[in-house]
């Protein structure tokens, strides 16, 4: 099963990086190249109901890499324990496929996250985790990523 | 063969029966004990060998029908008389009624996400969470915080022909698997999960005994499919051929001799009152 993957074009395009190579909707075997070191303006670093929360966007290369043995996925950290973050394919409304993220603590609700009007979506997840964990903490197993493959 | 009932008609000793039997599977130290059930779960949800077996694949049912299966007979083990009862969501939909009383899974947490406060499972010296990614050894739940799906909303799933279809994952949109699983709307057994919050919406939903009773609902949801389309083999797809995924007659780990094909007609081992 080799799938052709649509994605939404916004998905594709990272800050910062170079927004060529996106057009036709159809990423294959496309690859973009890294951008130079530099923050996402997405990240964040602030305190969340007593906790210190992290997350560290990576570009849509990488996340697309996850199928194909990838080495990186967006990271989060609540009081410096990593939350590992899964990528999966959803449905996309109007047809197609979009990319949600989940974790082990937010295991059945994914949330998007892009560029565009979904740009805060690791914070999201990362503050649901912590709403879900209240006065406890991650164990190590939170950390250890799991492929869910396609 | 077992008669699976629905949780609201149990009487107050078979309620008993089945606590005392999740209680003694879990307190059990060595073998397919309640952890282990635990932690195959939670190794399953993802991609085994390059292969999805319980959760974002076509086998999502199949998998999780042996899972109960097995985990009904450790229980049987323990007391002969118990069957796995369900949790019928659109008809029991409030965080107080069944199966949330005192007498079987207990009821919310406290303060909105904190530990479980009634029933037999409430604390951790009647019910220890041991394997977890979240530190907290109590069971909670962080109940209402999502709408349950509707009797509408399982109407409209089971009268998808289609029992699955490609790209046979979690963006499949062509046929009742994925919508019943709820990565595609109008999303069933996902969102329940996230109803009940706390384990339950958690890799290690399983530490939380109402997990049984979802899942149950969900296999007899599955069931009354069959019973529109048919139990047949050709109504499990994919057939042959498919990598990444369990085809018709191929292994489901870690089970060996189990296939999608030899759980479909479930009749002869158990039915759903």
């Amino acid at each position: 099963m080799t799938p052709s993957i649509s994605v939404n074009r916004r998905e594709m395009l990272r800050y910062g990086a170079a927004t060529a190579a996106v057009a036709s909707g159809f990423v294959g075997a496309q690859v973009m190249a890294n951008p130079a070191a530099g923050k996402d303006p997405r990240d964040f670093e602030l305190e969340y109901r007593g906790k210190r929360i992290r997350g560290v966007h990576v570009g849509a290369q990488d996340v697309r890499s996850l199928s194909r043995n990838r080495s990186r996925s967006h990271e989060v950290f609540i009081d410096d324990r990593k939350l590992a973050v899964m990528e999966i394919e959803l449905p996309a409304a109007g047809g197609g496929v979009t990319v949600g993220f989940i974790s082990a603590i937010n295991h059945y609700e994914p949330v998007l996250i892009d560029t565009g009007r979904n740009r805060g979506g690791l914070l999201e997840l990362t503050k649901r985790a912590v709403d879900v964990l209240g006065d406890a903490e991650l164990t190590t197993m939170a950390g250890a990523a799991h492929e869910h493959g396609r | 063969m077992g008669i699976r009932k629905n949780a609201r008609d149990l009487t107050s000793a078979e309620k008993a029966a089945f606590v005392a039997a999740v209680k003694g599977l879990k307190a059990q130290t060595t073998g397919r004990n309640y952890d282990w059930f635990v932690t195959t779960h939670i190794q399953f949800f993802a991609a085994v060998g390059g292969i999805r077996y319980a959760h974002q694949s076509p086998s999502f049912l199949p998998w999780h029908r042996q899972y109960l299966i097995e985990f009904e007979k450790a229980l049987q083990a323990i007391d002969p008389a118990v069957d796995l009862p369900y949790w019928d969501w659109t008809t029991d939909r409030t965080t107080t009624g069944t199966p949330f009383t005192a007498d079987l899974m207990g009821g919310n947490g406290s303060g909105g996400n904190g530990p479980v406060t009634t029933g037999p499972f409430a604390g951790a010296t009647n019910w220890r969470i041991t394997v977890s990614p979240s530190s907290s050894t109590s069971l909670r739940r962080a109940m209402g915080n999502r709408a349950l799906p509707t009797s509408a909303q399982v109407d409209s799933v089971l009268g998808v022909a289609a029992y699955d279809a490609a790209p046979w994952n979690t963006s499949a949109s062509g046929g009742m698997r994925n919508r019943l699983e709820g990565w595609q709307t109008p999303n069933l057994h996902n969102s329940v999960h996230v109803w009940v919050g706390g384990h339950m919406g958690q890799q290690d939903s399983p530490n939380d005994p109402v997990f049984w009773l979802h899942h149950c609902n969900i296999d007899r949801l599955w069931s009354r499919w069959q019973t529109r389309w048919g139990f047949d083999s050709g109504h499990y797809l994919p057939a042959a051929g498919t990598s990444g995924v369990v085809d018709l007659n191929e292994t489901m780990q870690p089970w060996p001799g189990v296939t999608p094909a030899t759980v479909l007609d479930h009749r002869a081992t158990y039915t759903y009152a």
